[in-house]
């Protein structure tokens, strides 16, 4: 194998350099041409099953398959000609023969490789006049996955994808030639990265149960940001509609996912209008909730914190949040507060991977917490604030994103244990966007806001700082977790001052 | 939305365990190959003879000692036509139903076996006695037509033989043996064919008739010599391209010290073709002879002869040949104290045409499902288990003895200056004398028909002749008059190649729309659906033929099976796209006439029993 060198070819007669040993589709893409294809995928192995991206090469008497043929030197391929364009119209036909033509039901239809290139390639009239397509049973492959093998093309994108990145052969081939099946034997499609063969697939053939009949593709606004299910830190599309987030597709790096997301944090989303969302602020007063407008909510939270002594106050925060957030935490107990017991995690997060691209940390910023809070020679260590809760030395405890203590290894009985704390705590306040043990239990509560419903950034576990955005709006008068701090500080700098610092709201 | 169950076969608590016999067979095929994975259709077959048919626990079993996944046993088992996943009757009759065979009179077995024993293809009497199948070619084209009753071939049938042979066994008497087979002409100067009439088949008479001495004088020869004869000889591949073989040796890369394999091409399957067959079965240490001069010249390591799984009885035949061969030195470690070892061994396909392509036979090898590989890299570069490879057809190797023994100029002696010596022509369909004829290459096709086989029957006129395996373009009679059998006239002339010698010859009774539809409905069948034109346009060529064929042809259909012919013409991974295409387009262009009458008549204007299709 050469390395490093390149070579330069003719694309339509236009000079070209690619990697010596890239195929010539990849080669002919990067430079602008236009190739149609069903079973290439840049992640994949080259298969040369679809036909699609059949060019024709100076020298070789037949169309070559784009995908298989490396580029050499001085190569002279063209995409444009009368025969190419003869091919592509012929094996289109072929596909189009059995397919049903079911776009107005399909949930591809509007990303779907097929519909596309016959739109832009296919005869205008149908020359099969057979009657009777090809007919499969719709499969069930499992929790996840639909089939439906009528609409299939046979590019085995979703076979190679299982063989290739996950190692698991339950999806495989059935049969062959015109009866061909792609089907399970005996187990359901159940890896944890089975949701992307839904989107390798280039037609409606295999779709996600989880997306299926939900929405219309053209309709979906899509936001680009980061997956906050771990470390990792997945570039995603948070894709939504009508301010409902919808579904979440990966979005290409090859720095951190390549191309694709695993199952968990691409359902990541059902939380956000799930009926565990805290929507309002709530205080307890004799032991009843009392519903707070946000301002006022904030102002008090102030208040609690400026009447305890500073080493009687404990305030947490996990790194759910975003570096900002942290920021603006430990601004508020280093600077303002000067209280000793803040810490942005009970315990420090583990490291190391579970598999190819899921991290052993379900934290989506702990390296950013470590890069902001560690300045400070603080961390980690919010199980000390925990135990001097329960042992009762603690006036104010101040948690925000509680629920996320779950997270850490054995995070429930953390939970636990913080609940029961709170009886000890005089004053305890959550922020949190969901409910838990630990806002049941606290005496104010104040809602927060989910990972697609704000921006910021966040450090993932290779230390990349990447920039999550918000793909909904919150309700109007929701307040950042940002905004909630740096009012907080501001207010009780004015307090301790005497004056105003802040001369309008800051929204 | 109608749900799937999510396992269509559950498996059962405990695990199936074969008898100490077939465990003992299945640990001597998995010693067979570098991979255990390869053992999958060796394991496959002995679990199936054991049990009679693919159960799912059988499955799970091989998956165990193969160490693949059920997923992956269940996806090979579904591959190949021979795996019965489902248990068939105590007699499964299996009519050959394709080109030569429908010519002389497939269809009416059928048709007498729907009748007699009340059953349609696929199906299985009341009393689970007989289960009746079409099938495709089964490599007995010159004595059709022909049928497998399990294990068994029966040629020249007539319903009425087919009666006798299926009562005998029905109440367990032995068929009268031996029964007659396919007709050997005994031509001058063979070289293949040589004393095949004397009955060589075990290892003392071979030896007797002077074999081995070559491999004993190659032996001493020095490798690259032998190479640079068979390449001066100017042989070709004889299983179906004609590639030059010496050329093909020469491609293995130079310097290279790791394993090479030498893979024999015995899957004999190309509609027309039989004459592999009796080599296997009447001149097997020929093959083994030239397989291990072969292997000597080219260095290989380890070499396998891929033969189709439907010939039990040249695998019995061979098998035993094989036994011999090591027991006297000629194969195995240090081979007549040359100190050049090779191993030779036996690997059954199971029902698949595609095989016979050289890269789906080695996946097929490999024990994976038979699906040809994109090239390059060809085999000879990386083939089987990634190695460099050599695969050659089974006659091909059977010449190298000869070659060797007599050197390239004897050898360029007859046949044509670049299709030189002698091959077997296979001569099936509407001759009077059908079979083998070992002939010069370059003899003009008309001394073969007419004057070797006596010509048409019946008084009736040439009217087509396929002249090399049905997947070579057809010959009007005219053609067929001034064509060589050279593939430099055979093109000029013909526009056609003598691809695998196999020559199909139709009279002016045959109706050309319902031979091509059941050649077509071959093509399909045998696609293995890796690659769109093919996968889809056999399909859909074939429904229109047989549209057409029952008198609903539109004027339009013509132009339509041109294009399909265009669309699946150079556009496909392998060469089975052509081997669709070629028939396809010279049929229709030409007997353009007999399909438009066809279609304006809305039936057969020869009142023809559609060929073979039943």
């Amino acid at each position: 194998m050469t390395e490093n060198k390149t070579i330069t070819f003719f694309v339509d007669g236009k000079p070209v350099t690619a990697p010596a040993g890239a195929m010539v589709i990849r080669a002919a893409l990067d430079a602008g041409a236009v190739i149609p294809y069903f079973c290439y995928h840049p992640a994949l192995k080259p298969a040369g099953l679809c036909r699609m991206c059949l060019v024709e090469i100076e020298g070789f008497p037949k169309l070559q398959a784009s995908c298989t043929t490396p580029v050499t030197e001085g190569m002279k391929v063209h995409t444009d000609t009368a025969r190419v364009e003869q091919a592509r119209k012929d094996v289109l036909e072929f596909y189009l023969l059995n397919h049903p033509l079911d776009c107005p039901i399909c949930d591809k239809a509007g990303e779907c490789q097929l519909q596309n290139y016959t739109f832009a390639y296919a005869r205008q009239n149908s020359r099969y006049r057979e009657g009777e397509k090809r007919r499969y049973n719709y499969e069930d492959l499992g929790p996840k996955l639909f089939r439906d093998m009528d609409r299939c093309v046979h590019c085995l994108r979703c076979v190679r994808f299982c063989e290739e990145i996950v190692g698991d052969d339950n999806l495989s081939v059935f049969k062959r030639g015109n009866e061909t099946d792609i089907s399970i034997f005996g187990s359901a499609v159940v890896n944890e990265y089975a949701l992307n063969i839904a989107e390798l697939c280039p037609v409606g053939a295999l779709v996600s149960k989880d997306f299926l009949y939900k929405a219309r593709v053209w309709h979906l606004k899509k936001t680009e940001t980061v997956c906050a299910s771990c470390a990792t830190g997945c570039n995603i599309y948070m894709e939504s509609k009508d301010q409902v987030v919808q579904r979440i597709t990966p979005r290409v790096n090859p720095e951190v996912n390549d191309h694709w997301i695993c199952d968990f944090g691409r359902l990541n989303f059902k939380h956000i209008n799930s009926s565990q969302r805290i929507h309002e602020s709530t205080r307890l007063e004799d032991g009843v909730p009392q519903v707070l407008e946000m301002d006022d909510a904030v102002r008090r939270l102030a208040g609690i914190l400026a009447g305890a002594p500073a080493d009687r106050l404990g305030l947490l925060i996990t790194p759910e949040a975003t570096n900002e957030e942290i920021f603006e935490f430990r601004r508020l107990a280093e600077q303002v507060l000067k209280c000793p017991h803040h810490a942005y995690g009970l315990v420090p997060p583990e490291e190391g991977k579970l598999d190819f691209l899921r991290s052993r940390d379900k934290f989506p910023n702990s390296a950013g917490a470590r890069r902001l809070g560690g300045l400070s020679g603080l961390g980690f260590d919010g199980l000390r604030i925990l135990e001097m809760a329960e042992k009762g030395e603690l006036e104010v405890l101040l948690m925000i994103y509680p629920h996320s203590v779950s997270k850490h290894p054995g995070g429930e009985a953390f939970l636990g244990r913080l609940a029961a704390a709170l009886a000890q705590v005089q004053t305890s306040v959550v922020i949190d966007y969901l409910q838990s043990k630990v806002s049941g239990a606290a005496t104010m509560i104040i809602p927060g806001l989910t990972h697609a419903e704000k921006n910021g950034t966040m450090d993932n576990s290779k230390g990349i700082t990447q920039k999550l955005r918000r793909a909904i709006f919150p309700s109007p008068d929701q307040l950042s977790e940002q905004e909630m701090l740096i009012r907080v500080s501001t207010a009780l700098v004015e307090k301790r001052a005497g004056v105003t610092l802040s001369a309008s709201d800051p929204r | 939305m109608k749900k799937h169950l999510v396992a269509p076969h559950g498996l059962p608590e405990t695990p199936y365990r074969p008898t100490a016999e077939t465990e003992k067979r299945i640990s001597t095929h998995l010693a067979n190959y570098p991979t255990k994975m390869a053992a999958t259709l060796p394991v496959l077959h002995e679990l199936q003879e054991e049990i009679g048919y693919l159960t799912p626990d059988a499955i799970a079993y091989a998956a165990r000692v193969t160490e693949t996944s059920v997923t992956h046993m269940y996806s090979v088992a579904t591959f190949y036509t021979m795996f019965r996943l489902k248990p068939v009757g105590k007699f499964d009759l299996q009519i050959c139903t394709n080109t030569s065979c429908g010519l002389t009179g497939a269809g009416d077995l059928v048709r007498h076996c729907e009748k007699t024993y009340g059953v349609k293809p696929g199906q299985t009497t009341a009393d689970g006695r007989l289960t009746l199948h079409e099938t495709e070619c089964i490599g007995s084209c010159g004595s059709g037509p022909c049928v497998q009753i399990n294990k068994d071939y029966y040629e020249w049938m007539t319903p009425e033989k087919l009666d006798d042979v299926l009562n005998g066994l029905f109440q367990g008497r032995a068929v009268g043996r031996p029964l007659p087979t396919v007709h050997i002409e005994p031509t001058p100067d063979r070289v293949v064919y040589k004393d095949i009439e004397k009955n060589l088949v075990s290892i003392d008479r071979y030896i007797e008739h002077g074999g081995y001495e070559t491999l004993k004088r190659a032996l001493a020869m020095k490798p690259e010599d032998i190479v640079n004869e068979v390449d001066a000889s100017g042989l070709r591949g004889l299983g179906g391209a004609n590639f030059p073989t010496g050329k093909k040796w020469k491609f293995l890369p130079k310097n290279y010290t790791g394993p090479i394999y030498f893979c024999i091409n015995a899957d004999e399957s190309e509609p027309g073709t039989f004459k592999d067959r009796e080599i296997l079965r009447r001149l097997p240490h020929r093959l083994i002879e030239g397989a291990v001069i072969a292997g000597h010249a080219f260095r290989a390591t380890d070499a396998y002869v891929y033969m189709r799984g439907e010939f039990y009885e040249p695998y019995r035949v061979f098998q035993q040949a094989l036994d011999e061969a090591y027991a006297r030195g000629f194969l195995g470690k240090n081979i007549a104290g040359s100190g050049f070892s090779l191993d030779l061994k036996l690997h059954r396909g199971a029902g698949a045409y595609i095989c016979g392509e050289e890269t789906a036979l080695l996946e097929s090898l490999e024990g994976k499902r038979g699906e040809p590989r994109v090239k390059p890299p060809f085999p000879a570069v990386q083939g089987l288990f990634g190695c460099p490879t050599i695969i050659n057809n089974v006659e091909t190797i059977s010449q190298v003895p000869a070659i060797v023994a007599n050197g390239a100029q004897w050898f360029r002696a007859r046949g044509t200056e670049k299709f030189p010596g002698t091959r077997v022509f296979c001569v099936s369909g509407h001759v009077n004398k059908p079979g083998l004829y070992e002939l010069p290459n370059g003899t003009p096709l008309r001394e073969l028909i007419f004057d070797w086989c006596g010509g048409i029957p019946a008084g009736r006129a040439l009217k087509a002749v396929i002249p090399g395996g049905s997947s070579m373009p057809v010959l009007t009679a005219d053609l067929a008059m001034k064509v060589n059998l050279d593939n430099d006239s055979m093109f000029s002339v013909g526009g056609s190649f003598t691809g695998s010698g196999g020559v199909i010859v139709m009279d002016d009774q045959t109706c050309m729309v319902g031979f091509l539809a059941r050649l077509i409905k071959f093509y399909e069948h045998e696609s293995c659906g890796q690659c769109t034109p093919c996968r889809e346009g056999s399909a859909w060529a074939r429904k229109i033929l047989y549209r057409i064929d029952a008198g609903g042809g539109r004027p339009e259909d013509i132009d339509t099976l041109k294009a399909i012919a265009k669309g699946i013409d150079g556009n496909t991974i392998c060469a089975l796209g052509e081997a669709t295409a070629w028939p396809l387009a010279s049929f229709v262009r030409h007997f353009e006439s007999e399909f438009a009458e066809h279609i304006e008549r809305r039936g057969c204007p020869l009142k023809a029993e559609p060929a073979g299709v039943v």
